[in-house]
């Protein structure tokens, strides 16, 4: 390239003209047929996509009362799934390529739609306006999901930190979708992190100009989160496969510019896109305020509602009633008496404890070799929105009810048992209690779902500040006396490698 | 830039020069660039070249060190991984802002450097051609350490499969690095996508045209591994970091056009410098050297594939005792001739026992671990130094031993540096398939007697994935 070249060109786009303009002009651009047709697919398919188009979620909306609002109601908004036309209930259905049935249904309809649409509509030339009123359906529905899902990490409620009884649980007695989030929880600023890592492309994807970079990023984000969900069989590789699409999809405008910019070492003179004009005043009033309402809506105040929860005991994973003071721990089980009989420790006993724990709050936990109906913390959201609790075989979708709880003002914690007692062999039980201080007394409610008949009361005394002992009678309504003696236990996880320990 | 030369011999370096220089077409005018630009540049240039240029001895005595007849796919990982090191790494700080320290050097010795070159090279209007080259030194440089850490994935070696005593450890007894390379371990097909989208990475930073595309990789993937090595104390955070450094240096070119394309919505440029090769020594260099990298990528891929079916680094490579792999409860345990119950507070009654698949036997008792801090990246040949599978834990005691068939005898040698001295000589009866008897002595020379009786049952990692379990 000559010299002469280079600087003509400099010059040229310095006196260029406003580029909104020029790009009226190529706005009335025929388009080819091949275009039209795919665009008109492509259109009908995000537009099925983004908007909810089942009536629970409007009637969800309806019930809505906005005194007891919580993150929980935005995030089920901003969380809504696209059409779920039928249910493949097999273990290929949940987990496997089917799966993704609806997604390639809703696709097949869009193709349908199209070819209709081809034949009826003979005199458009192009899509112009179309394309960019889908593009700002597409993006707000992306971004408002991105930062939803990135506001449950960024203020950690999705991933905690292991509980006592998960630091005390081998790994070979998780199930892997509880030890992909756990290793997230581990790390508090990890944690954050990711939850940037969502919420930053959904910011990026509010505005027309960065939006090809906040898509790129979400496709690229969400793939992943795709892909290791299929590894690890945590439930929502479609949610995030869904999300992908959406993100290549408002992505695909700009790539063919940066594809021949970058990789085709290609000026671009023209950077055209299509802004529509408002001349109307009414017209700017319509759409400024429908974008600032959503978007006050869902980002700041989500994120309102969210910090709310998180700083005032609302977590979703972490009960909120305080355990009995300076009980946490984890203890040795010095003593066990089953009716008056004492049971010496033994691994293979079904009823004697092999050690017991307190919690932070209100939990006590205990393990025997007496296996349990596992609660496998497998939430698959498109039966979430059929809301069918009926299918318990490979779904459970009412474990997980601390909000529904709350609103009819009873203790939540009940419904806080997903990251407690999810994702774990039964072997270890887990009971919620209430505790009477004056009389001493513990009762005790099992905190898996499927064993909530499972009772105790229990008198505790604490002759030593590290000895509890307990007596009365255990969910088989036999007699127990308990000795607890508290373990002074290091944790390397806690620790940290960083640590001048050695031993532990 | 003549006269920034190191003088001995102008006539080699002013060649040397018109050489690289002629990449750039004689009479083609190249946009001048700010001062605050050149500034930048010069120290960049002398701050990453410090960093990437082999100018250490250390690295060719380590690549002196190799034994290129029996070549180990470590040798050629360890020289994709290596850094000037103004200072041996081993007298750095292993966490903190300490162990930058040779960025530090390489800092103090660039801003002289590049005020003194600017000094010297007044009249200089812009180094479009000396960037090309500075990005090419990038892309290869960072090309290189992803297709090592990508293939090492890709066929799982870097994170082999927790060994049934790793899974029988409690989640708190883990370091955080080992929580997270176990995580990853029990999809190793996950781990060969995280090694396949590096590789990926590298094979798009090869092409000139591509680079953006590898590099936006590298941010969404590795820029996700420097932030796990800050906060799960990996140990390899500057080298992380070095990855993302780069990333973002080659990332620098493109912002500029990409703002004016996306942002300010005027006309975009592309890249102007297409670089031509008439030179024939210039065009020949050049291919030896992309050759060079192919060779590279397929000696290195088939060594790693290589390790991999045959000897995994980190897996001890001796069988185990025949048929004995497996979970046991230590049903009887007596020390002189004392039985001891079972008891998770005595010091000396074993709990559980675990026999691997290969000759490690592990022991859970009640008495502190001294943990192995290291990492256990080195490759061992004795299987008592292969150390992966205790790195990182307390909660067992893990033991080599050595089989005599003949008279049904284990001797056994604690793994862990820090009780080496720990031995154990024991004979083993099977008197069933399920129960093992081992009786001998013990590390304090007292003598035991332990019978064993494995534990069939059913766990959470491999039932509860997809079908309702009681378990």
């Amino acid at each position: 390239m000559s010299t002469k070249d280079l600087s003509a060109e400099i010059t040229y786009s310095e006196e260029q003209e406003p580029v909104s303009e020029k790009a009226a002009s190529t706005g009335k651009k025929k388009w080819s047929n091949t275009q039209k047709i795919a665009f008109r697919i492509a259109f009908l398919y995000m537009l099925f996509l983004c908007i909810p188009t089942y009536p629970s979620f409007y009637t969800r909306l309806f019930e809505l009362e906005f005194s007891k609002i919580t993150y929980h109601d935005f995030q089920s908004i901003v969380a809504f799934w696209p059409p779920q036309i039928v249910l493949i209930e097999s273990e290929e259905g949940v987990f496997g390529i089917l799966n993704y049935i609806n997604l390639i249904l809703v696709f097949a309809g869009a193709l349908i739609g199209g070819l209709i649409w081809t034949l009826v509509d003979k005199k458009s030339t192009q899509y112009t306006q179309l394309y960019y009123w889908i593009r700002v359906l597409a993006r707000y529905r992306l971004a408002y999901g991105m930062v939803g899902w990135g506001l449950k990490k960024a203020f950690p409620m999705q991933m905690v930190y292991p509980t006592e009884g998960m630091l005390n649980t081998p790994f070979i007695d998780f199930a892997e979708k509880k030890l992909y989030w756990s290793h997230v929880g581990i790390s508090f600023e990890y944690t954050v992190f990711l939850g940037f890592a969502e919420i930053l492309p959904g910011l990026l994807l509010l505005h027309r100009k960065t939006a090809v970079l906040g898509a790129a990023l979400a496709a690229v984000v969400t793939f992943n989160i795709c892909i290791a969900n299929h590894a690890y069989d945590a439930g929502v590789a479609v949610p995030a496969a869904y999300f992908a699409i959406i993100g290549i999809f408002v992505a695909w405008y700009d790539l063919p510019k940066i594809w021949n910019l970058i990789v085709n070492e290609k000026d671009i003179l023209q950077p055209y896109h299509y802004n529509p004009v408002f001349r109307e005043r009414w017209q700017k009033y319509l759409v400024n305020g429908t974008k600032w309402t959503f978007n006050i809506l869902f980002v700041p105040v989500a994120a309102g509602l969210w910090a709310y929860g998180f700083f005032n005991g609302n977590n979703y994973n972490i009960p909120s009633s305080p355990g009995l003071a300076q009980t946490k721990g984890l203890y040795n089980v010095t003593e066990f008496k089953l009716n008056g009989e004492e049971l010496p420790y033994d691994p293979a006993d079904s009823i004697r404890w092999q050690d017991a724990l307190f919690e932070g709050w209100s939990s006590l936990a205990y393990r025997t070799n007496r296996g349990a109906i596992a609660d496998r913390m497998i939430g698959y959201s498109p039966l979430r929105v059929k809301n069918n609790r009926n299918n318990t075989r490979l779904n459970q979708v009412n474990t997980q009810d601390s909000d529904r709880l709350a609103k009819q003002k009873k203790n939540r914690d009940l419904g806080v048992t997903r990251w407690e007692v999810g994702g774990m062999s039964g072997e270890r039980r887990y009971f919620f209690y209430t505790a009477d201080t004056t009389k001493q007394v513990l009762y005790l409610q099992n905190k898996n779902k499927n064993h909530a008949d499972e009772t105790q009361v229990l008198r505790y005394s604490r002759p030593s500040n590290s000895r509890i002992i307990l007596n009365g009678r255990n969910e088989f309504n036999d007699s127990i006396y308990v000795v607890l003696d508290k373990l002074d236990k290091k944790y390397p996880l806690v620790e940290g490698r960083q640590t001048d320990i050695t031993a532990f | 830039m003549s006269t920034t030369a190191p003088s001995k011999d102008p006539s080699g370096w002013k060649k040397v020069q018109s050489l690289l220089q002629s990449i750039a077409s004689p009479n083609q005018q190249l946009q001048e660039w700010k001062s605050w630009e050149r500034n930048l540049f010069r120290f960049f240039f002398i701050f990453l070249s410090l960093l990437i240029l082999p100018i250490d001895w250390k690295f060719y005595k380590e690549i002196l060190a190799i034994d290129w007849v029996n070549l180990h796919f470590h040798d050629l990982f360890r020289l994709s991984k290596y850094q000037t090191q103004f200072i041996s790494s081993e007298h750095l700080p292993q966490w903190g802002v300490g162990q930058f320290a040779n960025w530090a050097i390489a800092a103090a010795i660039a801003v002289p450097g590049a005020i003194i070159w600017g000094i010297k090279d007044k009249g200089r209007k812009e180094y479009n051609v000396l960037y090309y080259w500075l990005r090419v030194i990038v892309r290869y440089r960072l090309a290189i350490v992803l297709i090592t850490y990508g293939f090492i994935k890709f066929f799982p070696l870097q994170m082999p499969y927790p060994s049934l005593s790793n899974l029988f450890t409690n989640y708190g007894d883990f370091f955080a690095w080992k929580i997270y390379f176990q995580t990853v371990a029990i999809a190793p097909k996950y781990q060969a996508f995280l090694g396949f989208v590096e590789i990926l990475a590298a094979l798009l930073l090869f092409n000139r045209r591509t680079v953006t595309f590898g590099v936006g990789l590298i941010f969404g993937f590795i820029g996700n591994v420097a932030v796990v090595n800050g906060f799960y104390d990996i140990g390899e955070q500057v080298l992380s970091t070095f990855i993302v450094l780069l990333a973002a240096f080659l990332f620098v070119f493109d912002i500029p056009r990409l703002w004016r394309l996306l942002i300010s919505e005027k006309p975009a440029y592309a890249n102007r410098l297409i670089p031509s090769y008439g030179d024939k020594v210039l065009r020949q260099v050049r291919t030896g050297l992309r050759t060079a990298f192919l060779l590279f990528t397929f000696l290195f891929a088939y060594k790693a594939y290589d390790n991999f079916v045959s000897d995994p680094y980190k897996i001890p490579r001796t069988p185990g005792l025949k048929n004995a792999f497996g979970y046991y409860n230590v049903k009887e345990f007596s020390i002189n001739n004392r039985v001891i119950p079972y008891s998770k507070t005595d010091k000396d009654r074993w709990q559980d026992v675990i026999f691997e698949k290969w000759s490690t036997l592990t022991i859970k008792v009640n008495r502190p671990v001294k943990i192995d801090f290291s990492s256990a990246e080195e490759v061992h040949d004795k299987d008592i130094d292969r150390n992966y599978e205790l790195a990182g834990f307390a909660g067992r005691h893990y033991f080599y031993y050595e089989t005599d068939t003949v008279n049904h005898t284990l001797s056994l040698q604690n793994k862990n540096k820090n009780h080496r001295n720990e031995k154990l000589f024991l004979a083993y009866q099977t008197p069933n398939d399920s129960t093992l008897v081992l009786s001998g002595i013990n590390e304090n020379n007292d003598s035991i007697r332990v019978v064993l009786n494995r534990i069939d049952k059913k766990y959470m990692m491999f039932e509860g994935r997809r079908r309702p379990v009681k378990l």
